[in-house]
């Protein structure tokens, strides 16, 4: 019965985005209706203390599936997101090399940890579909091991298949699960390896059950999960190696010890050579994002900055007034209930090292919440989500338990009213973790909009993107948009350009009025084979805040790019306009790079 | 686990990766048949003759046994993936599939020597209720319509989202590719004037059909100095549609 519900859940889903493509108002409300139809029966049936442990792994398993299928209905033809485009193009270089590590031109680490790619480029290789489908069973059987990994690690922590349930149900509600963990991306497929090694790890302390088969098995995931993402990877490194130091302090002779420590060991070797060996291409990705980060919370603490209003985006964007309510009640419940949850796990200290760490885990929630006070920490915050969530579901759901049990279980009424109230809770911490990761634009397959990731890619931009692909020459250098930047840079060979040159931005050549010597000497510099215009650029200002990637000229942008400065080069005699599809314009510029005056 | 059912289950799994191995390498690319050998021998073999190897079941159960198998699969293939490009094995079709046939029947055979585990979960069906059985169609029969109008809903969005394409693409010194690609979602007729600063070259009434395209080359005269290509759509009067536009700076006469 649960099953049907959330099945109908999903059908909802999918009539609420068939709304949003036709323009319904109806259909905000019905998609929060289709999640929490999804969540709120299965979280209702975990926190009984009924159901079997076989059903209740059934359960986490089909929320994890259903969630998933969510964000492919919504954009169910192909990738979209900065992050789904950039993968693509390293699956579609390793398919086209036969290599690894052919460099990415959208974001240097992505080659650097090739487990997605190289995987997803076999299954598309040996099987003969596309990469998207192939992609999109990678990542769902990434997620099925996420929910079906923590369940399992959290039930061999806690020894309780219901505290493991409930801990799954509150992990769901962390601001990336449904949206930006479903993606097509390396971490998507890292969380699942890592659930699995935490499992694995927990195995392997067990003093009863746990043996060297399960040091191995961690030791093959673990080797996998270091070729696949570097965060997820230094995170469980460090996880298993505080697992094995805090054995060795409470039991240092132990079998299990040695086990712990042997798998540690390889852990920190394994991620700590890989991260020297790919520093060069993360240091700007992880250094740049981290420093900022916790220097922008130091500015805040001393007073040389002001801090910036939390659970708004960092460029401005502001939710809806309910949406942005949601997601404050939804972090304010789980810190109120956080003390509930490290005092349980505080008195289950002895039943193991596990429910240690993971109270550690839980204590970080507020302090990456502190980090959503300055600009550049609040990405920092939404991608730490994923790990101190396992905490924090965890000892929640501990000390739901806790509770029950003690109070509740056994008198029918009450037990009911518990059960509505953990479910109410349940899902409003899950609607409140939606709205405060992902952007309320980005929820719903709405008409077109500009600067809105998800939302700025339809079929006009793919098309004239795959038409450069069969087109223009391999190698050449383009400058688009952000949007069209990332497509022509999945579907073609060729390279963007961004960044400044002479200190000059180069999305200065679509801001300045007239094409002039600094135009000229930016192509020229840049190697600008070609500029791809997208005339809607000119009708509004972009949702993300930024018409480039990188290499805006303004830090802040206060109405849209002028249409004249756009198509100043259909009257500049040594570029050519080669191709039109009504909103978006090609221009060769090569005779500019070639010295044309 | 005696030697008799390790070597049934050694031989089940190296005959499964060989049979996989011959349709991936034979069977045409995309075929149903193809696919799922291509599927069984990425996401299930690997792991489920790694698993072979383990020497406890204990606190295993047939689920946990189907999450392993799925997860060392996805290492198996990770790590192989790595080991075959540091030994500078080109990543294809032939490398990919023998080798994941060959580190198949390799741990099948290896785990002849381990007393392991029974490696192929059994699931039982006994104690299957009709409810259930209910209960799981009806999902099943949801999942199918929530696809359905999902499918009606990206093709009604891709019809309203109608356009076409124009080119012109530089060839040689003085030779270009024309070409139209119409993504109206309907059959329309294009008529197209090439024309240049001395004067207009053709004019040409081409019809496409949806998703259909046409290219043509030309040729640029000696003395022109711009080459124009325009296109108006049947049923928007005159007016140009679209426009794009080569220059021969230098040329003119």
């Amino acid at each position: 019965m649960v099953t049907v519900l959330a099945a109908l859940g999903l059908a909802l889903v999918a009539v609420a985005f068939d709304g949003a493509r036709l323009g319904r108002s109806w259909a905000d409300p019905a998609l929060w209706a289709g999640l929490l139809v999804i969540v709120i029966p299965i979280a209702f049936r975990l926190v009984s203390a009924a159901p079997t442990r076989a059903e209740r792994l059934a359960l986490v398993l089909v929320l994890g599936l259903m969630l998933y299928l969510v964000p492919v209905l919504l954009s169910p033809d192909g990738f979209a997101l900065h992050d789904e485009l950039g993968h693509y193009r390293s699956v579609t270089d390793i398919l086209r090399t036969g290599k690894l590590y052919t460099p990415n031109p959208v974001v240097a680490a992505y080659a650097y940890y090739p487990g997605i790619l190289s995987l997803t480029a076999a299954l598309a290789r040996l099987s003969g579909l596309g990469i998207v489908p192939c992609g999109l069973v990678v990542v769902g059987l990434g997620r099925l091991l996420v929910v079906g990994g923590l369940f399992l690690f959290v039930e061999r922590v806690m020894r309780s298949s219901r505290i493991a349930g409930i801990a799954v149900v509150l992990y769901t509600a962390n601001p990336n699960f449904v949206f930006f963990d479903a993606q097509f991306a390396y971490e998507s497929l890292a969380l699942g390896l890592a659930a699995m090694s935490l499992w694995m790890t927990a195995r392997v302390s067990d003093r009863d059950t746990g043996g060297w088969t399960d040091v191995g098995i961690g030791v093959l995931l673990v080797g996998a999960l270091v070729l696949t993402h570097h965060i997820t990877s230094y995170a469980v490194a460090i996880a298993i190696a505080l697992w094995a130091l805090l054995s060795a302090i409470t039991r240092l002779r132990s079998p299990e010890t040695r086990r712990l420590a042997v798998l540690a060991a390889f852990a920190l070797a394994a991620t700590g050579a890989y991260a020297v060996y790919a520093y060069g291409a993360t240091k700007s990705d992880i250094g740049g994002s981290l420093t900022s980060s916790i220097h922008g919370l130091y500015q805040v603490i001393v007073g040389a900055a002001g801090h910036k209003a939390p659970f708004t985006a960092a460029h401005g964007y502001t939710d809806p007034p309910l949406e942005r309510t949601m997601g404050v009640v939804a972090v304010a419940l789980l810190l109120l209930a956080l003390p509930f949850g490290l005092f349980a796990s505080w008195r289950r200290r002895r039943q193991g090292i596990g429910v240690v760490l993971l109270g550690i885990a839980a204590l970080m929630y507020p302090v990456t919440l502190a980090l959503r006070l300055t600009a550049a920490g609040t990405e920092t915050s939404n991608r730490t989500s994923e790990f101190v969530f396992i905490g924090l579901g965890a000892v929640l759901a501990l000390a739901f338990v806790v509770a029950a049990v003690r109070w509740v279980d056994g008198r029918r009424v009450l037990a009911l009213l518990a059960s509505l109230l953990a479910c109410a809770y349940a899902g409003i911490v899950f609607v409140g973790g939606i709205t405060v990761g992902t952007p309320s634009y980005d929820t719903l397959p709405a008409g077109y909009m500009v600067g809105a990731d998800l939302r700025s890619v339809d079929a006009e931009g793919v098309a004239a993107a795959k038409w450069a692909g069969k087109w223009l020459p391999g190698n050449s250098h383009f400058l688009a948009d952000e949007t069209d930047g990332e497509l022509w840079t999945a579907h073609t060979g060729l390279r963007p350009q961004s960044g400044s040159t002479h200190g000059t931005a180069v999305g200065q050549l679509f801001l300045s009025p007239a094409f002039g010597a600094i135009e000229r000497r930016v192509i020229s510099a840049d190697k600008l084979d070609y500029l791809v215009v997208d005339k809607r650029d000119s009708t509004a200002l972009p949702r993300s805040g930024r018409y480039f990637d990188s290499g805006n000229p303004l830090a802040v942008y206060t109405q849209p790019l002028s249409l004249g400065a756009l198509t100043k080069f259909d009257n500049e005699p040594c570029t050519d306009r080669i191709f039109s599809s009504g909103n978006v314009v090609v221009y060769d510029t090569s005779r500019v790079v070639a010295g044309c005056h | 686990m005696s030697l008799r059912p390790r070597l049934l289950q050694a031989g089940i799994l190296t005959a499964l990766a060989g049979a996989c191995v011959a349709v991936v390498l034979a069977a045409p690319s995309g075929s149903p048949e193809r696919v799922i050998a291509a599927f069984a021998l990425i996401l299930v073999l690997p792991g489920a003759a790694i698993t072979a190897l383990m020497t406890s079941a204990e606190g295993r159960g047939p689920a946990e046994r189907l999450m392993l198998i799925a997860a060392l699969s996805i290492a198996a293939v990770i790590l192989v993936s790595a080991g075959l490009y540091v030994v500078g094995i080109h990543l294809d079709l032939h490398s990919w599939t023998i080798s994941l046939g060959i580190l198949t029947a390799l741990c099948a055979g290896l785990s002849l020597f381990i007393p392991g585990a029974p490696v192929i979960p059994t699931v039982s069906l006994h104690g299957l209720r009709a409810p259930v059985v209910v209960a799981l169609v009806a999902s099943g029969a949801l999942l199918a319509g929530a696809a359905i109008v999902t499918a009606h809903s990206v093709s009604g969005r891709n019809t309203r989202d109608s356009f076409t394409q124009l080119w012109a693409k530089p060839g040689g010194a003085r030779t270009a590719t024309i070409g139209i690609y119409n993504h109206e979602g309907g059959t329309h007729t294009y008529t197209v004037r090439v024309s240049t600063n001395r004067g207009v070259l053709r004019t040409a009434h081409v019809t496409l059909a949806d998703q259909t395209s046409w290219t043509s080359p030309q040729t640029v005269p000696p003395r022109a100095t711009r080459l124009l290509v325009t296109i108006s759509k049947s049923g928007s009067s005159a007016a140009v549609y679209r426009w794009v536009q080569l220059r021969y700076p230098g040329n003119g006469g």
